[in-house]
């Protein structure tokens, strides 16, 4: 149960009405005079939290692909912003293109290798720092597991699972992500865990095994 | 169906922001030993963190905004070729066309010459307007893609 109590999450990222009235400013500036060094900071405002939306879609076996992927979503925004209508937060539209571009990306990507397989080499490679090499092992074949279950989730609960779990996002931060109400959120969160706790006693796992 | 426990979605928020009381601690360790739902939800929980977060998230690089403006210069590059290249296809289009029907023209004008049936002539020419378009096109097209590199 110690698991459960962590360190507050930091709202470092959670959106403010400062920050968009910045943006409004900016993308107005860049509007008028097309000037790259404009688009340039605000790609670099975005670019953290672009590119773990992205790796949240795609999964943290496809890392070097994130990269491509984060660097069209900006392509695609600049191609884009002159129809930007400012009908919704500039960054909650950056947050739709990102998640759309890693969707189609993951889907093509499946499409062209549908089977990846969680193997224990590209496990060994995510997991590194035990020390003891047995402990090591079963640690890293039970973490492959999970992740392999996690494969099998449907897509807004992995990227739920994984914004919440491996970005360690607040519910609020992933909420401005997906655009989805809070609580809406938590019930993604919930019905996440409940089908990865399905799929992982269809691979035998017992309660026993990690009740705390 | 199974039902949904509100209670740990409602701790769990509570306990990410440290706000949990040492009297509400006891209170939800009961709750969990009793709730089914919950102990399912704490289980897989705890297997997640352990998962997901034994994982380093990767940085970005530093020069990321500048490679996408390099990105951005390709991408507006490919797209000048493109335009241009549209404007030759259109151009080799109309170029087969002219010498197709300057050869079509020419065969109708000798045949009527030579005073054939009107019947024949339009039997002939039917498929040789298709195939002379259709050469000339090639020939056009293959003439292009030696001279593309010239003219870019």
């Amino acid at each position: 149960m110690s698991a459960l109590w962590q360190e507050p999450r930091s709202d470092r990222n959670a959106l403010s009405a400062e920050e968009g009235a910045e943006d409004s400013a900016l993308i107005q500036k860049y509007l008028e005079s097309r000037d790259e060094i404009l688009f340039k900071a605000l790609v670099e405002r975005y670019q953290e939290r672009v590119f773990r939306l992205v790796l949240s879609v795609l999964g943290p076996y496809a890392q070097a692909e994130a990269q491509d992927v984060a660097q069209d979503v900006f392509v695609r925004v600049y191609r884009q912003l002159p129809n930007f209508r400012g009908e919704c937060a500039f960054v909650t539209w950056v947050y739709r293109i990102a998640y759309n571009q890693a969707l189609t990306h993951k889907q093509r990507a499946r499409a062209r290798m549908p089977h990846v397989p969680i193997d224990a080499p590209a496990a060994q490679a995510l997991f590194a720092g035990e020390a003891d090499p047995y402990v090591h092992a079963a640690q890293t074949e039970r973490r492959a597991q999970v992740l392999a279950c996690m494969e099998r989730l449907p897509e807004v609960y992995r990227t739920t699972l994984n914004l919440f779990y491996w970005m360690e996002r607040s519910v609020e931060e992933i909420s401005a992500y997906l655009g989805a109400p809070a609580g809406t959120v938590k019930s993604y969160l919930h019905r996440g865990r409940q089908k990865l706790y399905e799929e992982l006693k269809k691979q035998g796992w017992r309660d026993e095994d990690g009740l705390p | 169906m199974k039902t949904a426990c509100p209670e740990f979605e409602r701790r769990n928020a509570k306990l990410q922001h440290g706000h949990l009381p040492q009297e509400e601690l006891s209170h939800w360790q009961a709750h969990v030993s009793a709730c089914r739902d919950c102990r399912e939800q704490l289980l897989v929980h705890e297997k997640l963190q352990n998962a997901l977060a034994a994982i380093a998230v990767p940085e970005l690089p530093q020069n990321f905004s500048g490679l996408v403006l390099t990105r951005l210069a390709e991408a507006r590059t490919t797209n000048a070729i493109a335009r241009r290249r549209r404007a030759w296809l259109y151009l080799y289009w109309i170029a087969a066309l002219a010498a197709s029907i300057n050869v079509v023209g020419g065969i109708t004008l000798t045949m009527w010459n030579l005073q054939f049936n009107h019947l024949a002539i339009l039997l002939t020419l039917v498929p040789l307007s298709f195939f002379a378009l259709s050469y000339a096109e090639r020939i056009f097209a293959r003439l292009l893609r030696y001279f593309a590199p010239l003219l870019r």
